[in-house]
């Protein structure tokens, strides 16, 4: 035998001896973050995301606030306004409602491209189970979700606290009412990302999958209300217009709309869930 | 690529020992009003490259996909190495599977495709590197998958199949869009995979690879099983060796030619055709009369002809109404 072929098999002698390879939710979950690391979709999404989300919600009260007096004469009371009284928690809240349209999009794309591209069949045929890997999708989806949020809705509060403090109405990362809200918007997209995923396992093809969700998180919030009569209250218990509850300030509407607003969010994603893991282990693939 | 694939041999066997083949039994699917797979039962064994044969539509692929715990039966079960294949704590180390190549995501390398499966079974990158080697890929491992030519998608879905270093490994047509050089690799490491003990089972269209490949045909057509004997016995089914004799005095050899389990036809006025006796047998007869031979040549069964013999009446998608025999 020639050398190399020697030393293939020490190599190969010391892979076998280590360790019999076996499926654990951890090793599935680290396979799942490898296929989205190794896409450049996961990071273009990403980028636009913060990108679309720092330049809306910080964007346009910067510019409002650098206006030419003679255009404003009043930038603070324009800001507050349209902010709130603490604009630096109205930036973070607008941060995450420009947001969590895309973070839908990334979600769909986590399990979308596997299905249209074949290559959930030879996912599946490692783990035949099939409940670990949509699990570790909806923990993929809902660790960058909230990541992606906060990295936007932190960028665009620091980007915009020089001009706010110049106008007196400056506020600190680590005010309770900040923190408040960057949780409850953390929470709000991590859950929309994990809705979007399970819906999007449902369809065949991403298309299919974009419109659905994306028509249940941003048409139907906008189509269903001009329905007479019952419209406006059906609106409210659609998941995106009852979770962005979960972004409001606390010390401004009370816990209890923010609370209510969260479960409902909560029961559309568990039940998408649910009904996503049932036909996940059950379909063809 | 001239991949040491002889190394396998020398793993020691960190498992114990167990079942090893892929059992059916009357499995049927259905898709809807349509049945693909009809009460089909049949075992593939250890140690011999077993090959599937049947007509397009015939359910090789839907049988496979089964198997592999892609879709479920209509009724019936089936099992990988003793147990159904979701029940394997490794199913990659039970049974590497190719039935669809293409299936990857064209804008991830070859290393990061293998390194996701891999990962799943807490299999590192060194065992990629290996099978990246073993499959000759280690050139293009970090190209994206989406520029591969159909050969090295190919290779691609062969080296995936390997990761868990399988006990059974199941190819829905494994040297599809592979060079002359690549199908002989193929041929042989499918064989020496055999010789250790496992069980190699495959599906494809060319006939003539097939012969050479495999040791045992299994053979479907609309659903059923047709044939399930090694191949020799399908060849031998289809007919005996003929021998095709052309002589200016084909008549006179007939004539001398002619015994109890001997046929001899007459194709055209200087040639025979002779079934019961062989080539040698033949010229020595010619030799005793003084007839002078102008060809002598056997013509053994192909696996070709014991194959269209036998699913004759199962091709759903006929090219050519079937040719006079």
């Amino acid at each position: 035998m020639s050398a190399s072929t020697t030393a293939t098999l020490a190599a190969a002698d010391s892979i076998t001896r280590g360790s019999v390879p076996r499926l654990t939710f951890a090793r599935i979950a680290r396979a799942e973050w490898i296929k989205t690391r190794s896409v450049r979709s996961s990071y273009w999404t990403a980028a636009v995301t913060v990108a679309f989300t720092v330049l809306f919600a910080a964007g346009v009260l910067l510019l409002v606030s650098v206006a030419p007096a003679a255009d404003v004469p009043d930038p603070a009371a324009v800001i507050v306004d349209n902010y709130g009284a603490a604009p630096g928690v109205g930036v973070v809240g607008f941060a995450f409602m420009f947001a969590y349209a895309l973070v839908a999009v990334f979600g769909v794309l986590v399990v979308s491209t596997e299905r249209s591209t074949g290559l959930l069949a030879a996912t599946l045929a490692a783990v035949p189970r099939r409940t670990p890997v949509l699990a570790a999708k909806l923990l993929v989806s809902a660790v960058a979700g909230m990541a992606i949020g906060l990295v936007g809705a932190v960028a665009s509060f620091l980007l915009v606290q020089p001009q706010l403090g110049g106008l007196g109405l400056g506020s600190s990362l680590v005010d309770p009412d900040v923190l408040q809200v960057l949780a409850g918007g953390a929470l709000f997209v991590g859950l929309i990302a994990v809705m979007s995923t399970a819906i999007a396992s449902l369809f065949r093809g991403t298309a299919a999958a974009l419109g659905a969700v994306l028509g249940l998180l941003i048409l139907a919030p906008t189509l269903i209300p001009i329905i007479p009569g019952i419209g406006g209250e059906i609106a409210g218990i659609l998941p995106s217009s009852a979770g962005m509850m979960l972004f409001q300030s606390a010390t401004q509407v009370g816990w209890q709309p923010i609370v209510t607003g969260g479960l409902v969010l909560l029961g559309w994603t568990i039940g998408a869930v649910v009904l996503a893991g049932a036909l996940f282990k059950r379909r063809d693939v | 690529m001239h991949s040491d694939w002889d190394i396998r041999a020398e793993h020691p066997n960190r498992r114990e020992p167990s079942i090893i083949m892929i059992e059916v039994e009357h499995l049927t699917k259905r898709f809807g009003a349509t049945t693909a797979v009809d009460d089909l039962s049949f075992t593939v064994h250890p140690g011999t490259v077993t090959g599937f044969l049947g007509p397009n539509g015939a359910g090789k692929s839907t049988a496979m996909r089964v198997i592999a715990g892609l879709a479920r039966p209509t009724s019936g079960t089936t099992r990988v190495n003793g147990r159904p294949v979701a029940e394997h704590a490794a199913p990659l180390a039970e049974i590497g599977t190719l039935l669809s190549a293409g299936a990857t995501h064209p804008g991830r390398t070859a290393r990061s495709h293998l390194l996701a499966l891999a990962t799943t079974h807490g299999l590192g990158r060194a065992r990629v590197d290996e099978v990246l080697r073993l499959t000759g890929m280690e050139g293009v491992a970090d190209r994206r998958v989406g520029s591969f030519s159909m050969g090295m998608g190919q290779r691609l879905g062969l080296a995936a199949a390997l990761l868990g270093d399988p006990r059974t490994i199941m190819l829905d047509e494994p040297i599809n869009g592979l060079d002359p050089d690549g199908i002989v690799w193929v041929r042989h490491f499918l064989r020496s995979l055999a010789a250790e003990g496992r069980t190699v089972f495959l599906s494809s269209h060319l006939m003539s690879e097939m012969a050479q490949t495999a040791d045992h045909l299994i053979v479907i057509g609309r659903g059923r099983l047709i044939a399930d004997a090694p191949i020799e016995q399908l060849l031998a089914g289809v007919g005996a060796t003929r021998v095709a004799v052309k002589t200016p005095d084909a008549q006179r050899l007939a004539a001398a030619l002619a015994a109890p389990d001997v046929t001899v036809t007459a194709v055209a006025h200087d040639e025979l055709e002779v079934t019961g006796l062989d080539a040698a047998a033949i010229a020595s007869v010619a030799r005793d009369l003084g007839v002078l031979l102008h060809e002598l040549s056997t013509h053994t069964a192909s696996l070709e002809e014991a194959y269209l013999s036998l699913t004759d009446s199962a091709v759903e998608y006929t090219a050519v109404p079937a040719l006079a025999r």
